[in-house]
């Protein structure tokens, strides 16, 4: 019941990121992008690095992970998708009940909004030039 | 002799309503009465307006020196990061990230959703820049954080800049309204 919530929450941070609703915004950290939701929580998504902080330690760490807080600060979800193989993962950790692959999606979403970046500042402007 | 010259001398309206006075006393009074609880209400409603807007004011005005406060930090840290300082822009990232919870605290009730927006979007600005600077072994900022992490800093800066000036346009804004209780203000409306 909590994974269908979770997933279907996914769907809809990915459908509101494709339509350019959610402003995400880069962060210091390489592939990491932040936004946030009505006043209330704010998002966290990153993706995997190129070299890791600590070295050889970043293996260790979650290689796509959301992250969302409410304006207070405390983190309310916390997903992580370890870059471990498979049959390792499924052994030593429990399955999540969320679809990973939403989060994925999701970060690719982000990431290719920001590789061509919409500008509605253009059009606004091609208006007003047309009206001089 | 001298009653009767004295009351031909009255109009002719006053004796018949100083005996509807004398025969109404009591429910005249009560309109009275009444009347002045009108008017008490009126200006008790006009103090408690005035009350409220000078509450308004004096937090608009505190919130703006919260504001003040942390962009003067971020400009700091901005300047700090630039001159490759790693340790104390750490310092001031910890500073800020702190001073924010604060303020979100404090103003929760008071900040608009574009202001508590643009805060939430400040602090994952600063929390990245804190992991980036935290990550480095030496006290020292690469080259190659550089440009990232200033341009967080200067996009949290630039944040607590908006947000102080919307806060003073507040209390500039709540200052003109207010002018203390006054009736004829009141009446005028």
């Amino acid at each position: 019941m909590e994974g269908s919530k979770l997933d279907a929450f996914l769907e809809e941070v990915i459908k509101k990121t494709e339509l350019g609703l959610l402003p995400w915004e880069k962060s210091a950290r390489e592939g990491q992008f932040s936004a946030s939701i009505g006043g209330k929580f704010s998002l966290t998504i990153s993706g995997p690095q190129q070299s890791g902080p600590m070295g050889i330690l970043a293996i260790a760490e979650p290689q796509y992970r959301l992250t969302m807080k409410r304006f207070s600060g405390e983190i309310c979800l916390d997903l992580n998708i370890p870059d471990l193989p498979s049959v390792v993962f499924f052994s030593l950790v429990p399955r999540p009940d969320f679809d990973e692959e939403k989060v994925k999606r999701l970060y690719a979403v982000v990431v290719s909004r920001f590789a061509s970046p919409e500008n509605k500042s253009l059009d606004e402007a091609m208006d007003a030039l047309k009206k001089l | 002799m001298i009653a009767d010259v004295h009351r031909s001398c009255l109009p002719k309206w006053m004796p018949p309503m100083k005996d509807f006075i004398l025969n109404n006393w009591g429910s005249l009074a009560s309109v009275l009465g009444l009347v002045f609880s009108f008017l008490a209400f009126l200006f008790s409603k006009g103090a408690s307006k005035a009350a409220r807007q000078a509450r308004d004011l004096a937090q608009s005005r505190s919130l703006a020196q919260d504001m003040n406060n942390l962009d003067r930090i971020a400009r700091d840290l901005v300047s700090d990061i630039d001159g490759g300082r790693g340790e104390r822009a750490c310092e001031r990232t910890r500073e800020l990230i702190s001073q924010l919870q604060y303020l979100c605290a404090r103003w929760v009730k008071l900040l608009s959703k574009e202001s508590k927006d643009s805060l939430m979007t400040a602090r994952e600005q600063l929390v990245s820049v804190h992991e980036v600077l935290v990550s480095n072994s030496s006290n020292a900022i690469s080259a190659q954080n550089r440009p990232e992490l200033i341009k967080s800093s200067v996009r949290a800066s630039e944040v607590f800049s908006k947000e102080y000036g919307a806060a003073v346009m507040a209390s500039d804004f709540a200052g003109e309204q207010w002018k203390g209780p006054s009736l004829t203000r009141f009446w005028r409306k």
